[in-house]
């Protein structure tokens, strides 16, 4: 009997430690998913926290409009994922050219000036610029 | 004798049996735990991962029909399809989504701007506040004045 009970006692601790290693398996590699998330979202923060631009001056003329920008920051920003928003409608298409510091680029570094172009027909009332971490910054006539 | 042997072999047999079959039910129960737990974390970790902003003016919404400007700021794609729009706690039940600049509208990625057009609620003049929510349920909140 003895030996019996041992033996069905050996089973389960046997499976006891394989499903608790199975279960903290589990838990570590979500928790460290979950914690990777966490640095990419507090890195998100930090950036948005660090950034900052200005639009200095709007003008239209010839069908173009011309946005001056100032990076106040401490983020270099891609171009390439800003949008610009003219009388409250996004016209990110409408651009034609970026250039920062007389210099065509999609990279715009701390303490530059942005120099974007874009088609529009008329004089706005409003101009908005929107980072890709969703800094934004105002123009109105 | 030979009796007691059996009977030994026998409640062996059946201890072990006995022991083999709560460890199978208790893997079972183990194996559905670790998938919630991965589960949970993954969805967790997307969420976290996930993050949008409405940019529109809020000096001028456009609100005939409404249509807002809503960008993805976070590091990970969005499903557009389980978006949902409340114009001061009301649900939008007929939504129109564009993914501008993108020829996919069924996949909001990272950066890019999806224009939502309400076409079932009115805007009024007044104060409003609307609150759109992605699928991983983060959420851009905008307050703006109709004059």
């Amino acid at each position: 009997v003895g030996f019996s009970v041992a033996a069905a006692g050996g089973v389960l601790l046997v499976g006891l430690m394989v499903g608790l290693t199975t279960l903290t398996q589990a838990y570590m590699h979500s928790q460290q998913g979950v914690q990777d998330a966490v640095q990419v979202a507090e890195g998100r923060l930090l950036e948005l926290r660090q950034s900052g631009f200005t639009i200095d001056d709007v003008n239209q003329a010839n069908g173009r409009l011309w946005v001056n920008a100032t990076n106040t920051g401490a983020v270099t920003f891609n171009l390439a994922k800003f949008d610009l928003v003219v009388d409250g409608v996004v016209r990110t298409s409408s651009i034609t050219a970026k250039t920062v510091e007389g210099a065509t680029t999609n990279v715009w570094p701390p303490v530059t000036q942005l120099l974007l172009a874009a088609d529009h027909g008329a004089a706005p009332a409003s101009v908005q610029l929107v980072a890709p971490n969703g800094a934004q910054a105002f123009w109105r006539s | 004798m030979a009796g007691n042997v059996a009977s030994e072999t026998i409640f062996f047999i059946g201890a072990v049996v006995v022991a083999t079959g709560l460890v199978a039910a208790f893997a079972g129960t183990v194996g559905d735990l670790s998938q919630g737990v991965q589960e949970r974390g993954t969805a967790l970790a997307k969420t976290l991962r996930t993050d949008i902003a409405i940019i529109n003016d809020p000096m001028n919404v456009p609100t005939s029909p409404l249509v807002l400007y809503v960008k993805n700021v976070g590091h990970a794609s969005l499903l557009v399809v389980d978006t949902n729009v409340f114009l001061d706690g009301t649900a939008s039940a007929d939504l129109a989504f564009d993914v501008l600049s993108s020829d996919d509208d069924a996949t909001w990625r990272a950066g890019e701007v999806l224009k939502i057009t309400v076409n079932d609620l009115a805007v009024a003049s007044g104060d409003h506040r609307v609150r759109v929510v992605a699928a991983t349920g983060v959420a851009g909140t905008l307050e703006f004045h109709v004059p």
